[in-house]
């Protein structure tokens, strides 16, 4: 699903040049649980940055679903990303102006859905997730937990192939971190790859695999027993 | 999708409250002026429309000058029209419009003096289009003494009577017999009538002098006519009538009198064009000017743009609370277009709430407004059809003009920027915002000053020294209906201690009679110069407190004074003669030519408005029992109340019935600038209206740049920063643009009211004064706005500010 040959990212200010991405050479096939890890300023982010089509690679290649994307343009990323990718944010990033119902909605709204359809899958998705009782709060009127339940259902709610997850528990507490895992972990069950970056050791035990970076480098990639490809 | 923007937007505009209100209000407020001064633009290019033939309807006119006199005039002979019917295909009809005066007419106890009574040809409906609601156009005008009325007269005269047939008495002296009722005049029309005689009943319509311009003629042109080729063609054909008569008053011929540089032209003018271009003397009624629409239409164009400057500068400098949502649009899959189109949708959105609003506001103040521009306007809004469709197109318009720049820029946003806050304290300093605070504010400066000058030019009319005293003067007017009564009258009124002078006259400064050509006797050449002339009583110079040159003014004492002339100095001048005074005038007539020696030289004074230099003036006296239509009274300053009833009871004592109709002579002369003063009106609310709209954008920018910089606040505070230094550092931005604006409005101020200050002979001069004060005063409006915001960041307690970090 995912492969990059010698991909580099270099940021360039006025005055620095930053790499922060270094020769990564990364294979995640489809229906893989993969954790990213390692220290604040590692390139995690970046790298998922890429990986969600939010960022193009300063070179190397870069392949998404079997396409050479690395040198898309905005437009082209944005039609493959929304019909292929959700995202679940560390600061759920939910839109304050929208109700639950309506945050769930807007991915289908991009995809040009009829509203019948959309109806349908949003409540699906809602009731799915627990919290179908919420649909007309806006998020300011939710706790935590259930903010990042619904930014899970927003990210699920288009079935895409791939869940790019930015520490998805990084803001809860551990009671309804673990029930975020455990969605992430039926998700994946249900054949859904799942990238996440974490500095939670505890939750990077859900992967199947776990990558650890270094100032834009992978050092480490270990399998776990129960899965190998 | 379109209703998912369209609920954001909503909830955005309830979530930030005052946001939403200074940019709502301030869009509404510019939009409302736009649309009062479209109001007014239309109304102005309404004129005479309501004419269905108006578009080949021409008036014609004169441009003459022979020797020094000089006439632009939009009279012409009392032949003219039947000379070009007969001589010229493509005129059609025409006919004649003339004013013998304002008749006291009179109907059983009914008695009121009249000035809108015109004599008229019976073609005058096939020209105008009259709606009649009783008698019959084709007839109504073909007898002598016949007379259409207006509704209002109808009214006014014969109550719920049937006013046909009826007799309206003029001046005890001709009966008129109503033939019709028309419509009132619409107030869109160069020219207004409220009585419209018969031209057949006067003798003088059917004089062959072609040299007597004293008939107003309007032409009824065929379609399609070139009207270059017809005024060339009107000038060759009247030679055969003019030249005759020329010859026989300057001994020359008019081709001779052409090749010294004199001029006897005609041209037309098309009646729609009256109203805004034509400044002749002589106009039925004082007209507009195109440059008042100009002027107009820039300013409400300006407003309109610092309205959506505003909206322009608080939505980017509100772009962050928005960048979040940006970021998550993007990243689910919305491309850039569909971000701008939202936000663009937004802003369209906002000004039609701003429109819907504006209209109210309109719907309120149009009264104010009608009143401050001499107008009677109504909106129209439920009148016309096509007025819903523009106001929304107009929102639309306004939506992208103001939505455009915010949508491009927050679209740009990058969402893995944005969703890691990396744009979070955004950028306080932009280039483009400080560039249009500054264009705001150098505009609403320049109005300021403009406003200023008007003003000031205005207040130097109304108090500069005309060279007679204007002040406590009471004008009765139509007093030659008294006839010779008239001494007794005066009399009269100088038995009351109070009314200390008093003067019968032909004319009053403001109101001048009629021109002669006159030549000094005994002078090589025997050069014709063009005066005004006036008839007045031997008291007018103690009056009006003139002041002499040379000589004396008329006496009692010299009973040969009927013979006698007195002149301005302007007259002397023109003359080029030092020693005047003894010299004979000679004024040719028609009939015969009269002589005067002048027996003295009054001092310059302005007889005239101001708009012209003081022309040549020559003064006669009344022979005995001669009389004039005006009584100038000066009044002793205290109690004048008191004496102006009894300016009334002594009137109607030998008036009877007559109506009292006085003025005070300032405010009279005040009216010769009423079109200054409405626009001095108009251009003050509006620029009052820009800087409003421009500070509402200040307090917005204010309040957004203040809360930025909470935390710097916090921690120069704690650092021991004291208030009035935190004001200062939180102002300093914003004197800087203020400072910058006044750079530019100062030269485009002057450059543009030193051009209109062309429009006097007599005018003030731009003094530096006038710039510094609307700077400084700009300068702390925005300051006072500013500190609003400042001081309560100023003074509020630097832990919370850091907490809120």
């Amino acid at each position: 699903m995912i492969k990059t040959v010698n991909m580099r990212k270099i940021y360039t200010t006025e005055e620095v040049e930053t790499t922060a991405l270094n020769s990564v050479n990364i294979e995640i096939n489809e229906k893989e649980f993969v954790a990213i890890m390692g220290p604040s300023g590692c390139g995690k982010s970046t790298l998922l940055n890429v990986f969600g089509l939010l960022d193009n690679p300063t070179d190397g290649e870069f392949h998404f679903l079997e396409q050479e994307v690395s040198k898309y343009s905005e437009r082209q990323r944005a039609n493959l990303r929304k019909a292929n990718i959700g995202f679940v944010f560390q600061s759920f990033n939910l839109i304050d102006e929208l109700t639950v119902y309506e945050n769930v909605e807007l991915p289908l709204l991009y995809l040009g859905i009829s509203s019948n359809e959309r109806n349908k899958m949003v409540t699906n998705v809602l009731e799915r997730m627990q919290i179908m009782h919420r649909k007309d709060h806006f998020p300011q009127q939710l706790s935590g937990g259930q903010q990042q339940r619904v930014a899970v259902s927003r990210a699920v709610v288009a079935k895409p192939k791939l869940i790019l997850a930015d520490e998805p528990t990084g803001n809860l507490d551990s009671a309804n971190g673990e029930e975020v895992m455990n969605i992430l972990t039926q998700l994946n069950e249900e054949g859904t790859t799942i990238v996440m970056v974490t500095h939670s050791p505890h939750d990077s035990e859900f992967a199947h695999r776990i990558i650890h970076l270094f100032d834009g480098h992978v050092v480490t990639e270990n399998y776990k027993e129960k899965f190998h490809v | 999708m379109f209703i998912n923007y369209i609920k954001v937007a909503i909830r955005n505009i309830m979530k930030n409250k005052v946001y939403s209100f200074i940019n709502i209000l301030g869009l509404a407020v510019g939009i409302a002026c736009c649309i009062a001064i479209l109001l007014y633009v239309r109304d102005e290019l309404s004129y005479d429309k309501f004419n269905t033939n108006g578009n080949q309807i021409y008036r014609l006119c004169i441009n003459v000058k022979v020797g020094n006199t000089e006439a632009h005039s939009p009279k012409s002979p009392p032949l003219m029209g039947a000379a070009l019917l007969h001589d010229i295909p493509e005129v059609l009809s025409f006919t004649r419009i003339r004013n013998f005066g304002y008749p006291v007419l009179r109907y059983k106890d009914k008695t009121f003096s009249e000035e809108r009574f015109f004599d008229v040809d019976s073609t005058f409906f096939n020209i105008f289009t009259v709606k009649f609601l009783e008698g019959d156009p084709k007839v109504a005008l073909t007898q002598p003494y016949n007379v259409v009325i207006t509704e209002s007269m109808a009214k006014k005269y014969f109550g719920n009577e049937d006013p046909m047939g009826k007799i309206l008495n003029a001046d005890h002296k001709n009966d008129w017999i109503v033939t019709g009722v028309v419509q009132d005049v619409p107030k869109n029309s160069h020219f207004h009538y409220d009585f419209l005689g018969s031209l057949t009943s006067s003798a003088d319509s059917r004089s062959t002098s072609w040299l007597s311009n004293n008939y107003y003629t309007y032409l009824l042109i065929r379609k399609g006519t070139d009207t270059e080729v017809l005024q060339k063609k009107i000038n060759s054909d009247i030679l055969k009538y003019i030249s005759p008569q020329i010859s026989a008053i300057t001994g020359a011929t008019l081709n001779q009198l052409r090749k010294q540089g004199d001029k006897y032209e005609f041209f037309i003018q098309p009646l729609y064009s009256i109203h805004l271009f034509s400044h002749l003397d002589y106009e039925f009624e004082s007209n507009s000017d195109i440059s008042y629409i100009y002027i107009f239409s820039i300013i409400a164009a300006v407003i309109l743009l610092i309205a959506c400057i505003n909206f322009v500068n608080l939505e980017t400098a509100r772009s962050e609370k928005r960048a979040k949502e940006v970021g998550i649009r993007k990243t689910l899959g919305s491309n850039r277009s569909q971000i701008i189109g939202q936000f663009i949708a937004e802003a369209v959105l906002m000004s039609m709430l701003a429109v819907l609003l504006a209209v109210v506001l309109d719907e309120i103040f149009l009264p104010l407004f009608n009143n401050i521009a001499g107008k009677e306007m109504s909106s129209g809004i439920f009148e016309n059809i096509y007025s819903i469709p523009l106001l929304i197109i107009f929102s639309i318009f306004v939506g992208i003009m103001a939505g455009s720049y915010p949508a491009f820029y927050l679209s740009s946003f990058q969402p893995v920027k944005v969703l890691k806050s990396e744009l979070r304290r955004g950028n306080r300093k932009s280039v483009l915002r400080s560039g249009l605070v500054i264009f705001q504010f150098a505009v609403s400066i320049a109005l300021f000053i403009g406003t200023f000058i008007i003003n000031n030019q205005l207040k130097y009319i109304q108090t500069k020294n005309l060279g007679f005293n204007k002040e406590q003067v009471i004008i009765i007017s139509k007093t030659d209906d008294l006839g010779s009564q008239i001494q007794s009258f005066e009399k009269g009124l100088l038995t009351n201690p109070d009314v200390l002078k008093v003067s019968n006259s032909s004319a009053i400064p403001g109101n001048q009679g009629g021109d002669s050509g006159c030549s000094l006797k005994d002078t090589p050449g025997n050069q014709l110069q063009d005066a005004r002339i006036m008839t007045c009583d031997e008291n007018f110079a103690g009056t009006y407190k003139l002041k002499m040159k040379q000589g004396r003014f008329f006496s009692d004492e010299h009973p040969s004074d009927t013979a006698a002339i007195v002149v301005n100095e302007a007259l002397t001048k023109a003359f080029g003669v030092k020693n005047i005074v003894g010299k004979y005038l000679v004024f040719p007539g028609d009939v015969q030519t009269f002589t005067y020696q002048i027996i003295g030289v009054v001092k310059n004074f302005n007889y005239e408005s101001l708009h012209k230099e003081i022309r040549p003036l020559v003064i006669r006296l009344y022979p005995d029992k001669g009389f004039g239509q005006f009584v100038s009274v000066r009044i002793a300053p205290n109690n004048y109340k008191n004496t102006i009833s009894f300016l009334e009871t002594t009137w109607k004592r030998y008036a009877g019935n007559e109506a009292f109709e006085y003025n005070f002579l300032d405010k009279d002369l005040a009216n010769l600038y009423l079109n200054e003063q409405r626009t001095s009106n108009i251009a003050t609310i509006f620029s009052i209206l820009a800087i409003f709209i421009a500070c509402l954008g200040l307090l917005g920018l204010a309040a957004f740049v203040t809360e930025q910089r909470t935390k710097e606040i916090g921690i120069r505070k704690s650092l021991g920063a004291s208030v009035p230094e935190i004001v200062i550092l939180l102002s300093k931005e914003f004197t800087k643009w203020v400072l910058i604006a006044n750079a530019i409005a100062w030269p485009l101020a002057y450059f543009i009211m030193n051009n209109w200050l062309r429009n006097f002979a007599y005018r003030i001069n731009l003094t530096p004064w006038v710039f510094i004060v609307s700077g400084i005063l700009a300068l702390l409006i925005a300051l006072l706005t500013v500190s609003i915001h400042a001081i309560r960041a100023a003074t509020a307690n630097p832990i919370l500010s850091l907490r809120y970090e």
